[in-house]
């Protein structure tokens, strides 16, 4: 059995919605979480814990958010302040927060301020060095577990300039701080993911030493931006979850919709669509970590999305019962966040209008290993030195597009999938040329490309797969289809309706969400 | 589903006085152009005959709005906290449309009413300014037309310019954003 798997089998969580309706932080259920051992899997295995695979983690974080959004991001936290030092720190730094982890210590990430928010660069928490400590003075506000988590990755000005190197990341561990020196503000009641611990704190003259400085002076702004490249990635876990989870619900709710709910099959489409670039940003951290700057961002603009729009979709087209549930409700609230945090929707397009000019350039190149995403496929490991923060040379999976559609099976897939191309080359010929100040069409543009990076990794996800993978989904390349169809449909362009295979997803998904099976292109969990 | 409304004032009051890179969120050209187009949206459902149009524009309105309040409309406490309670109302309210219903054909049907509107506006004496001209319906035809092609761009910028005026003038009279003004 997969982590994955046996994670899904023995996490049991029933008390979700009381706890939410009470703003109760869920302590029980993160208990069980560790005593299953997920806090292995925010450490590299080179460090002692269970980390080598990000698809794994992707599974993972997935399986407790298809349960409760609110456990999975209180649990998975620790993992956003462990990752800048994995990438960034000397090696006994690194393995002093593994032994924290591993003993059960939560970490947060503290980045954003009362007045800044997504603008890391307007921080004014500052460090200043004297004598080989560091002094703090300043807030971090709206963080996740700032008050449960002893131990802090603080993003912190220590030039008075700031600017990109004027900048570092210090990790603080409050309890060797004089407790005069720090104070934990008030946990903020929020719209959604509810119990969850989302408050801060203000350091007034707090000192801690140099070693607690992650990396060379002056990097703190570069490593939090490539460590972003893979928590954002992970941030589909949530999201996948959440639609799950509320497909799932929304479905036990009223047993029977229609048949040929169009609404409910794209709803479906959107998911499994998602899902297929979300393995693939995943599995590209291994294999295309240069490319990482680009498909985060990706990743967590178009995953969060779609998965809102879906969710959005069933409310609207299962009526008062799906509506009223509070559990559906919950569900839909705490989905919202995912577009929020660790980059919001518009910061994750600005990062790809940046990068426009690569993304237009054509550059012949080889087809991926059949490994890169073949969900069995052995992953390398990460390597974090080839972590960048620009992708000079664009998205690969827009470079082989032409050579993987042309692997297509001939009939409505190759169709669809030349029509899918035809948009594509339209589209990146299209990109405008990066400006300062950035005009709103832009927006719309880098929404399109992402489209495009989507379609391209739902091709390769089913080439590399198709052969292996059971259920009716992949039965004459429906599901594919089904998501070519949806994407070309947000690019304007509307292939013919097919109403077989929208009888082929009805009755798949109808069978994924009674029989308790994953609502997944995948009938196990990896 | 409430009134988008409060949200939109809400989210308004927030953009003019969240400063981030240098600037107002109202200045950025991208919050611009959702903004215009959640109050041109709004003129929209006063106008339409369709409930299930009405619905969701005001729910993707409710949305986007959400995407410029960032983590502050995500708040229950604070300045902002209106704003968290009408998403969560509009969350717990279904639509009373039969779902079979053809949204297509609604918007086609908002298209036909809103231009009606306009020329009743023009003809009736004393109308506003901002009401008898083309300005609005443009911009309600460019919206409507995008929905129907599946693809909703951005207002262009002479419009987006023209109803962030109107939009900021209605704001500061506490006018409401409807075409009743």
């Amino acid at each position: 059995m997969s982590a994955v798997a046996s994670l899904e089998a023995a996490f049991f969580h029933p008390s979700a919605a009381e706890l939410d309706a009470r703003d109760e932080f869920p302590a029980r259920a993160c208990r069980d979480l560790n005593e299953w051992g997920l806090h292995h899997y925010y450490v590299p295995a080179c460090l002692g814990g269970r980390l080598a695979s990000y698809p794994e983690l992707l599974g993972l974080i997935r399986v407790v958010a298809q349960q409760d959004m609110t456990v999975a991001v209180a649990h998975s936290k620790t993992l956003l302040g462990g990752i800048p030092v994995w990438l960034a720190a000397e090696p006994e730094q690194a393995r002093w927060l593994a032994r924290q982890i591993l003993s059960g210590t939560v970490v947060s990430l503290g980045l954003t301020e009362r007045s800044h928010g997504s603008d890391l660069l307007g921080g004014e928490l500052t460090a200043r060095l004297e004598d080989s400590h560091y002094r703090l003075d300043g807030e971090k506000w709206l963080i996740n577990n700032a008050t449960r988590g002893p131990v802090m990755a603080v993003l912190a000005r220590t030039s008075s300039e700031g600017g990109p190197r004027g900048f570092d990341l210090l990790l603080v561990d409050r309890r060797d701080l004089d407790p005069g020196t720090y104070r934990c503000l008030p946990k903020e009641r929020t719209h959604g993911i509810r119990g969850a611990d989302i408050s801060g704190i203000a350091y007034t003259g707090a000192v801690v030493p140099e070693s607690a400085r992650v990396g060379t002076p002056g990097s703190g702004v570069e490593t939090v931006l490539k460590g972003m490249q893979l928590t954002r990635t992970m941030c589909a876990g949530l999201a996948l979850g959440a639609g799950e989870h509320a497909l799932r619900r929304a479905l036990r709710l009223s047993p029977e919709p229609s048949h040929g709910n169009r609404e409910l099959v794209d709803a479906y489409a959107d998911l499994l669509g998602a899902e297929a670039l979300a393995i693939a940003g995943s599995r590209s951290i291994h294999f295309l970590p240069r490319e990482l700057s680009i498909l985060s961002a990706v990743v967590k603009y178009a995953v969060p999305t779609w998965i809102d729009d879906a969710i959005a979709a069933l409310a609207r087209t299962l009526g008062q019962t799906v509506v009223d549930d509070a559990m559906f409700q919950k569900i839909r609230r705490d989905a919202a966040i995912v577009g929020l945090f660790d980059g919001s929707t518009v910061v994750n397009l600005n990062l790809i209008i940046h990068q426009f000019p690569a993304l237009a350039k054509n550059r012949p190149g080889n087809r991926p290993p059949s490994s890169a995403y073949d969900v069995r496929g052995e992953l390398p490991g990460l390597d974090r030195y080839r972590l960048s923060l620009l992708a000079p040379h664009g998205v690969s999976l827009l470079h082989t597009l032409p050579a993987a559609i042309r692997h297509l099976p001939p009939g409505p897939l190759a169709d669809l999938g030349q029509s899918f191309l035809n948009r594509a080359v339209e589209i990146r010929a299209g990109l405008p040329p990066a400006r300062a100040r950035i005009p709103a069409a832009h927006y719309e543009a880098a929404a399109r490309i992402t489209t495009c990076i989507a379609g391209a990794a739902a091709i390769e996800i089913w080439l590399a797969n198709r052969h292996h993978a059971t259920g009716p989904l992949w039965h004459q390349g429906s599901w594919l289809a089904a998501v070519l169809t949806r994407l070309l449909t947000r690019l304007g362009h509307r292939p013919p309706a097919d109403p077989a295979r929208d009888e082929t997803l009805y009755t798949a998904l109808q069978d994924q969400a009674r029989t308790g099976q994953p609502i997944s292109l995948f009938e196990e969990r990896r | 589903m409430t009134a988008v409304d409060p949200a939109l004032r809400t989210t308004l009051h927030f953009a003019f006085s969240r400063r981030l890179y240098g600037i107002t969120v109202a200045e950025m050209p991208h919050a611009r152009s959702v903004l215009a187009g959640v109050f041109t949206d709004l003129l929209t459902v006063d106008a339409t005959p369709d409930e299930l149009v009405a619905y969701r524009l005001q729910d993707e309105a409710l949305r986007d709005l959400a995407a410029i309040m960032g983590a502050r409309g995500y708040l229950r406490d604070g300045p902002y906290a209106a704003f968290g309670e009408t998403l969560r109302q509009s969350l717990a309210t279904a639509t009373s449309y039969e779902s079979t219903r053809d949204y297509e054909h609604g918007l086609f049907l908002t298209a036909h009413a809103c231009t009606e509107r306009w020329r009743d506006a023009r003809r009736q004496p004393g109308t506003p300014g901002f009401l008898a001209d083309s300005t609005w319906l443009r911009a309600v035809l460019h919206r409507v037309a995008g929905r129907r092609a599946g693809r909703l761009r951005p207002l262009p910028d002479k419009l987006t310019d023209a109803i962030m005026t109107e939009l900021t003038t209605r704001l500061a009279d506490h006018a409401a954003f409807g075409l009743e003004r």
